[in-house]
């Protein structure tokens, strides 16, 4: 088959593999909560959304790059160029991990494979398009990202060696990335199919799914990494641990390899900085070709992996007897959490939801721990950015339906009952949040019982909030009727995806954050006009009850 | 004195449900009684999922009434679906629970007690043979074993009204056997009632005391088969068997004959 042909025969395997992605995070026919409309349009809907996402990734990745670079561009120091190359590549590395885990998990299963294994195609024409359907899911990603750091190097730099050693270093990178992502998609796919019920199991699972909080939140990181990891960067290149050991150590770390080796060749005199330097210098060409190594390696291990996909799943399922047929009964709104738990845990997409707080901890940390003595604005200021990315994971949670949304449609489930689980879920994703205030002021030897009492006042606000997040969505769904569109086609609910419905969805996020972000006015408000902190935190808890219970009361009336 | 009548377990009354411009039911009338277990037949896109659907509040009619054990499905969903169990028509679950997580959830949910949830779902589970697959991830069950899931999950709570959408499609001969028996018992329960939409017209003439027809979204035909028979003859054609009465019934009979003289015209041409 010619590769041309070939090409564009993956783009069907490509759309299956996308679709099928998003009907395991969404749900299937309905195509999840806000998912209106006849099939026809849903399935066009799902498409456009995953197109846009890639755009969207592409430009973030191009724009982060450019970003990183800026410093250098205006800062000639090799320090900046260290950093801007290094970034750069983290950031691609992570973005194209972080991409793929929504896209390729359903890839292992190889279900979007099976019609192409029936056809009369030899082995290497299957693997080929497997292969290129695998090439399309990061295409626009991967080359926006080389192109931005090969062009921002050669643009900065005006050297061609330092321009082909970053290309080389982009190519490689983005291969480390997809080769990790292949391996992840795998990794998941065998946390859903491996079954049984025993500790060990159990164990593995939470494991697992502390880990990918972990890693999600290292990935988060990367949002804020100039501020912080530059000037690290700056006291090992030229400052306090330049004469350490330090610099060695990174010159063999992928991928601040690449970086000092660039800097090595623009630099000239890069390597006479200082002693650790001068061998960092020398060990880093060393390094990055070993990395080239390991990437050619890595990309035919990922190819040999999207060609075995192809012929059938990879996995291998663990059957056991059952020795009893016994089941835990627990109340309607329980069973539904551990329901949610349990799905979401076991898809990339919304076990993001894990890493959540993780990621409002460390929010907290990096807002108030530079402050010498705490005050009420700092842990008020941390308490409304904490809440305000609770509300995040409330969205993510109506994506866990996945396939068996229709299924639980047809079972008497109120709505109010799904709110309400889902609600809860997203509020103790906050409760990390007051623990680590509290241990911030008690480090810092404060002792006011108001500071303490803020964040926990919160809770209220987050859990109304929540709620009416996702009853704007749920509700809505549930009791949306049939109306007649230009189009002739039937929109049921909401559509996330369309333009007329956008403004709805902002609203929804809106009174979102206007309900978190009441509390904590109110309580300057009320400081204002008492002069009192403990009258104040008695008017922020009024509004955070008063939300609540309003909330409560609109659900059941719903 | 009059006996009074028994309630109606589906009362259906002149619904319509419009899709854009496609009408898929076009005032369709459907009445169960209890005891019975109703066969509604017809072609692709006749209008049967969708009116199953409308009966178990999952889509709401464009105009008509629609009463479930003397329910509105809109008004009450929550009751109505506490009373019915549904095997619909493509298997949807969580691919990643196993089938002991998912009936533990629908027991739940259905708010059922211990006792009686572990010993309809035991011999429930033993009946389809599921030991093997007890606690595997439904996404590794092959499809005749995630629809015995579906099925158990359906009778799980001993509905009232049972709605099937063709609930035998991948189920084994003795599977098969085991949930035709289980239904006959299901419908002869006080007040309880089946229906069931099939394409296999074995399994509608065997099993179903009462059939409808439903083509371009109204029932064109009802009654037992008998009575369809005799009115398929009277309309011309003589003894004819369930699945010749359907095709006399949607004016397909006459169709399939051309399709398949055309057919045999194309394969048997040589090829250019």
């Amino acid at each position: 088959m010619r590769f041309r042909e070939a090409w564009r025969l993956s783009k069907t395997p490509y759309s299956e593999l996308t679709f099928r992605s998003a009907v395991m995070a969404r749900g299937s026919t309905r195509g999840g909560f806000g998912y209106g409309g006849s099939p026809a349009a849903r399935v066009k809907s799902i498409m456009r959304g995953a197109q846009v996402s890639k755009f969207i990734f592409a430009g973030i990745i191009g724009g982060a790059t450019a970003y990183t670079m800026l410093q250098y561009l205006f800062d000639k120091t090799p320090t900046n160029l260290v950093g801007g190359i290094t970034f750069s590549l983290a950031i691609t590395l992570a973005y194209v991990v972080l991409y793929s885990l929504q896209v390729l998990p359903s890839f292992s299963s190889a279900e979007a494979y099976v019609v192409l294994s029936t056809l009369p195609l030899s082995e290497s024409d299957l693997s080929l398009l497997t292969i290129l359907s695998i090439v399309r899911t990061f295409d626009f990603i991967v080359v926006a990202a080389i192109v931005a750091q090969v062009a921002m190097v050669a643009y900065t730099t005006a050297s061609v060696l330092a321009t082909v050693a970053m290309a080389l270093a982009g190519v490689a990178n983005a291969v480390f990335g997809v080769a990790l992502s292949l391996w992840l998609s795998g990794l998941f796919q065998k946390n859903i199919t491996r079954g049984g019920r025993g500790k060990a199991g159990a164990i593995a699972r939470f494991v697992f799914l502390i880990s990918w909080g972990l890693a999600a939140a290292s990935l988060g990181f990367l949002f804020n990494v100039a501020s912080y990891a530059i000037p690290a960067l700056d006291s090992a290149i030229s400052g306090t641990f330049s004469s350490t050991g330090v610099p060695v150590v990174f010159s063999l770390v992928h991928p601040f390899t690449a970086g000092i080796m660039i800097a090595s060749i623009v630099f000239p005199s890069f390597h006479t900085i200082s002693p650790s330097l001068g061998l960092a210098s020398l060990l880093s060409p060393f390094a990055f070709a070993v990395y080239l190594a390991l990437s050619v390696f890595a990309a035919r291990r990922a190819l040999a992996l999207a060609g075995s996909v192809a012929h059938g799943p990879t996995v291998t399922v663990v059957r056991q007897r059952a020795a009893e047929f016994l089941l835990r009964i627990r109340r309607p709104i329980s069973a539904y959490v551990l329901k949610d738990v349990r799905v979401s845990s076991k898809n990339p997409s919304s076990a993001f939801i894990y890493a959540l707080p993780v990621l409002e901890t460390l929010v907290v940390f990096f807002s108030i721990s530079g402050a010498k003595e705490l005050h009420t604005i700092e842990i008020l200021v941390s308490t409304f950015l904490a809440s305000f990315l609770t509300l995040v994971s409330a969205t993510i949670l109506l994506n866990t339906e996945g396939s068996g949304l229709d299924y639980t449609l047809s079972l008497p489930l109120s709505a109010r009952v799904m709110v309400l689980a889902k609600s809860a879920i997203a509020t103790v994703a906050y409760l990390p949040v007051p623990v680590a205030i509290w241990a911030l002021l008690l480090a810092g030897r404060s002792f006011s019982p108001s500071l303490y009492l803020i964040p926990l006042i919160e809770i209220g606000a987050v859990s109304a909030a929540t709620s009416a997040e996702l009853s704007f969505f749920i509700q809505r769904y549930r009791k949306a009727g049939v109306r007649q569109t230009s189009s002739g086609i039937e929109t049921r609910g909401m559509n996330l995806m369309s333009a007329g419905d956008l403004p709805r969805l902002f609203g929804a996020f809106a009174v979102a954050v206007g309900l978190v972000g009441a509390p904590i006015l109110a309580y300057g408000v009320g400081y204002l006009f008492f002069l009192d902190r403990f009258r104040a935190l008695g008017v922020m808890t009024l509004v955070a009850l008063g939300e609540l219970g309003v909330v409560q009361l609109y659900l059941r009336k719903g | 004195m009059e006996p009074a009548r028994p309630v109606r377990v589906i009362d259906c009354w002149d619904v319509r449900k419009q899709y854009g411009t496609v009408q898929a039911l076009a005032g369709l009338n459907l009445r169960v009684m209890p005891g019975e277990i109703y066969g509604l037949l017809g072609p692709n896109g006749a209008g049967k999922s969708t009116m199953i659907k409308i009966i178990n509040g999952l889509t709401e009619p464009t105009s008509g009434q629609v009463r479930v054990l003397g329910l509105d499905p809109q008004e009450s969903p929550v009751e109505v679906k506490a009373r019915i169990g549904y095997v619909p028509e493509t298997t949807m679950l969580y691919e990643s629970l196993s089938p002991r997580d998912f009936f533990e959830f629908v027991a739940s949910v259905r708010r059922l007690d211990k006792r009686t949830a572990d010993v309809r779902v035991s011999k429930l589970a033993e009946a389809f043979g599921l030991q093997d697959y007890y606690d595997s991830p439904i996404a590794t069950l092959s499809m005749g074993t995630k629809q015995k899931v579906t099925i158990i999950a359906a009778l799980i709570h001993d509905p009232s009204l049972l709605v099937l959408d063709e609930p035998l499609n991948g189920l084994d001969a003795k599977s098969s056997r085991i949930f035709k028996d289980l239904i006959s018992l299901q419908a002869q329960k006080p007040g309880s009632a089946v229906l069931f939409s099939t394409h296999i017209m074995e399994v509608a003439e065997h099993l179903c005391t009462r059939i409808g027809i439903i083509y371009e979204g109204k029932i064109v035909a009802e009654g037992s088969l008998e009575q369809l028979r005799a009115s398929a003859s009277a309309a011309g054609g003589g003894e004819a068997t369930l699945e010749e009465v359907f095709l006399r019934l949607t004016h397909e009979e006459e169709e399939v004959t051309e399709t398949v003289k055309a057919l045999r015209d194309a394969f048997s041409a040589p090829a250019a």
